[in-house]
């Protein structure tokens, strides 16, 4: 049954029952009228009407109850229902309603609907969820701004990128974490993005938590609410390796260009046409062309030899293998010939395709000039070379001659000088006096010195002039032999020779003899004079290298004349005192050297000598 | 046949002279012939040119030889000598100023018996000469033919 019905079943039931209340009280006082109307009229009508008011009250009153059972009621539960469940927002709840009536089905409408909001609801939590989860998970980072720009929500990977907490975050102005440098742009962007609900794409730097800046890139949305901006939502990624790896690219790409742009050499690269691609200013220096002259010409005009250009090119492209040091004849835009220094190898790209050819050019006129001059000289000089040559070849046979004849020609003389002077004195000494035998004795003094004098010239000129035959040399051998020769040629001498040590050394036995004989030879001269000579041959070390010496205890010299020693013809002493012609020591010298080593003396004037020499 | 002939290759005249002084004073007996330069020595030991003719089977004792000497020098005489059968065994003693090292060692090769050098000193010369006289004319046993073996 339905409310309506109800309603006017209750309005009815109560209409009825007053209409028959108001009858019945009326027929009552009718009776009453006729019977003793007089008695009791008055008093009794009164009475009726009080019944019948309170007989209408009670039939409203009950109209009244079972309105309210019937309607108010459950309306009042069904309000109650709805507004509780809008409170808590449970959906799940549901409103209960026994009955057929509007009400009911009402309250199962309602139900329905929940229903339907639970559902939805859940779908929402669970999509919220799902982009929470999502945000989350985002490498990049999603933040929500009021107005103001403080942030209302930071997805969780702006700890992982910035360092922030969340905590951190929420409410502190976006601006407080941009580089002073980028505050303003920001602000303005910010500005803008008023007057239009995207702010685009923006680059700025982000203080990190421990101080430094992160390059990021931000794209956000305002976010309306009745046609109102209330707040932007941002979608913000760390570019820093980006920008890093930009700015490497900047810097390498200046550097590429200044490189370009300061190297001498021209630089080329070709299509695998030969066109050219790409050329610096050099190369334009070199060519005469400049850039857009060169752009639309091909690498033919590196040579003006085609086909050594091609042929080099595709030698290239065929082995793959890298071409330099190619000097090609460049016919420059002005005609002129310069020489160039080529260099070729291949463009590859990603797929290993050849894609084209680079390579240096290098102007090497001036070096090509400077070479030919080079060589001229070099022939001029060989040349020179073995005319000068010819000419020391043939001084040396000259000297070599010249020598033969001095040791052949100019002893004979000195031979007959001596030989005729005694033979003088032998049979004739009877008719000069004693003065005519001493000059005579001087004139044969005379001539033997000059044939030691021209012995040890040959000897000092020789030693110049012999090869050099390297082997083992027993040094301490030879100076044994020397002075048992001495020994024994001077027979009447006593001298103590000490030699300590094995000495062999690398050099020539010959030339080394006779440095010993000279060496060893004056000490033995030069120790005549004493009652006790003593002569020493041995080695020290100085360092890695060792020092050779032969040392005496004769008359020795004055030190400051060291150095004088060792020239030809240098004497400390006169013929009268010691024997010798002053070549002994040179050729000491001469020997030493064309070993390679050094010889010095030392020395006290009557405590003896000592002569040094490496070798 | 005088089998105490010394041959003297010799083109300086006061190195003769001395030689034949220090001769004498050595009391040397012994015939010397001269020779003043090679082409005079290969002649008269062969035979030839002035001294055709000569017996050639009368050869020196010993060949005192100069190496520098005019025409032909002291080492292609040498050399002549030992080529040829005649003169190959001689004694030859080279008597020469030079001590050169590459004198001495082509002497040896080309079959020199000796080297000796003339000294300045004449008191040396003289020495050796007597030395060479002794060794080679007294002491010394020659193949008297001349040609060895």
């Amino acid at each position: 049954m339905t409310i309506r019905m109800k309603m006017l079943t209750i309005i009815s039931f109560a209409f009825a029952c007053l209409i028959g209340i108001a009858l019945y009280v009326t027929s009552k006082v009718a009776v009453l009228n006729e019977v003793g109307q007089e008695i009791y009229r008055q008093g009794y009508v009164y009475y009726l009407f009080f019944i019948l008011f309170i007989l209408t009250l009670l039939a409203a009153l009950i109209t009244m109850l079972l309105l309210e059972k019937v309607l108010l009621s459950r309306l009042d539960y069904l309000s109650n229902s709805v507004s509780r469940i809008g409170t808590n927002g449970d959906f799940s709840a549901r409103v209960k309603i026994s009955g057929t009536d509007e009400l009911s089905a009402l309250a199962q409408e309602i139900n329905g609907m929940l229903l339907a909001l639970e559902w939805s609801h859940c779908e929402l939590v669970e999509s919220e969820v799902r982009l929470r989860r999502i945000t989350d998970n985002m490498l990049d980072m999603i933040a929500q701004t009021d107005m103001e720009g403080s942030f209302l929500y930071v997805s969780s990977s702006h700890k992982s990128v910035l360092g922030y907490e969340y905590n951190d975050m929420i409410g502190k102005s976006l601006i407080d974490f941009v580089h002073p440098l980028d505050q303003r742009r920001m602000e303005i962007i910010f500005e803008f993005a008023r007057d239009n609900s995207s702010l685009g794409k923006i680059q700025f730097r982000c203080k990190h938590a421990k101080g430094h800046y992160l390059w990021l890139e931000a794209a956000g949305n305002l976010l309306h609410d009745d046609g109102k901006a209330v707040g932007a939502i941002f979608g913000t990624r760390d570019i820093t390796d980006r920008k890093m790896a930009e700015e490497h690219l900047k810097e390498s790409e200046e550097k590429y260009r200044q490189i370009m742009a300061a190297i001498e050499e021209g630089y080329y690269e070709v299509d695998i046409y030969g066109n050219f691609t790409f050329v610096n200013d050099s190369l334009c220096r070199i060519t005469g062309y400049n850039r857009r002259e060169l752009m639309k010409l091909s690498y033919d005009i590196l040579s003006q030899d085609y086909n050594e250009v091609v042929n080099s090119f595709d030698s290239v492209a065929v082995s793959g293998i890298s071409e330099k040091g190619l000097v090609w004849e460049l016919v420059k835009k002005d005609r002129s010939v310069s020489f160039v220094e080529i260099s070729i190898s291949l463009i590859k790209n990603k797929q290993k395709q050849q894609t084209g050819f680079r390579g240096l050019v290098r102007d090497v006129t001036e070096r090509k000039i400077a070479e030919e001059e080079i060589r001229k000289m070099n022939e001029e000089l060989e040349l020179r070379v073995i005319e000068r040559t010819a000419q020391l070849e043939a001084a040396n046979k000259e000297l070599e001659a010249f020598s033969y004849s001095v040791s052949h020609d100019l002893r004979a003389p000195l031979r007959s000088i001596d030989g005729f002077s005694n033979a003088l004195m032998d049979d004739y000494g009877d008719k000069l006096d004693t003065q005519g035998l001493d000059y005579l004795q001087r004139v044969r003094a005379a001539s033997q010195r000059m044939g030691q004098l021209i012995d040890d010239l040959l000897n000092l000129s020789r030693v110049s002039r012999s090869d050099m035959c390297r082997e083992t040399v027993n040094l301490s051998d030879l100076a044994q032999d020397i002075i048992t020769e001495l020994k024994r040629t001077n027979s009447e001498r006593d001298v103590e020779f000490i030699l300590n040590s094995k000495i062999t050394v690398n050099g020539d036995t010959r030339l080394l003899k006779i440095m010993l004989e000279n060496l060893i030879g004056n000490a033995w001269k030069f120790t005549e004079k004493n009652s006790c000579s003593r002569i020493e041959f041995g080695v020290t070390k100085n360092g890695s290298s060792p020092e050779y010496f032969v040392q005496d205890n004769g008359a020795g010299f004055q030190n400051e004349y060291a150095d004088k020693l060792f020239g030809a013809f240098q004497r400390l002493h006169s013929p009268d005192e010691f024997s010798g012609t002053g070549i002994g020591l040179a050729t000491v010298a001469r020997i030493v050297h064309r070993h390679g080593g050094r010889v010095w003396a030392e020395g006290e004037v009557d405590k003896g000598a000592v002569f040094y020499f490496t070798l | 046949m005088n089998n105490n002939v010394l041959l003297l290759v010799e083109d300086n005249s006061d190195d003769v002279e001395l030689t034949i002084y220090a001769l004498k004073k050595n009391n040397i007996m012994t015939e010397l012939a001269v020779a003043r330069d090679g082409i005079e020595a290969l002649d008269y030991l062969f035979g030839t040119g002035t001294f055709t003719g000569r017996d050639t089977r009368d050869m020196p004792k010993v060949i005192l030889l100069d190496l520098k000497l005019p025409k032909i020098d002291g080492l292609e005489v040498l050399k002549r000598l030992r080529e040829n059968e005649n003169t190959k065994s001689l004694p030859v003693v080279v008597l020469t100023s030079s001590k050169e090292e590459k004198d001495v060692i082509r002497s040896y090769q080309l079959g020199a018996n000796s080297y000796i050098r003339k000294a300045v000193d004449f008191s040396q010369f003289f020495d050796d000469i007597r030395e060479i006289v002794n060794y080679w004319l007294v002491l010394n046993v020659a193949d008297r033919t001349g040609k060895g073996d």
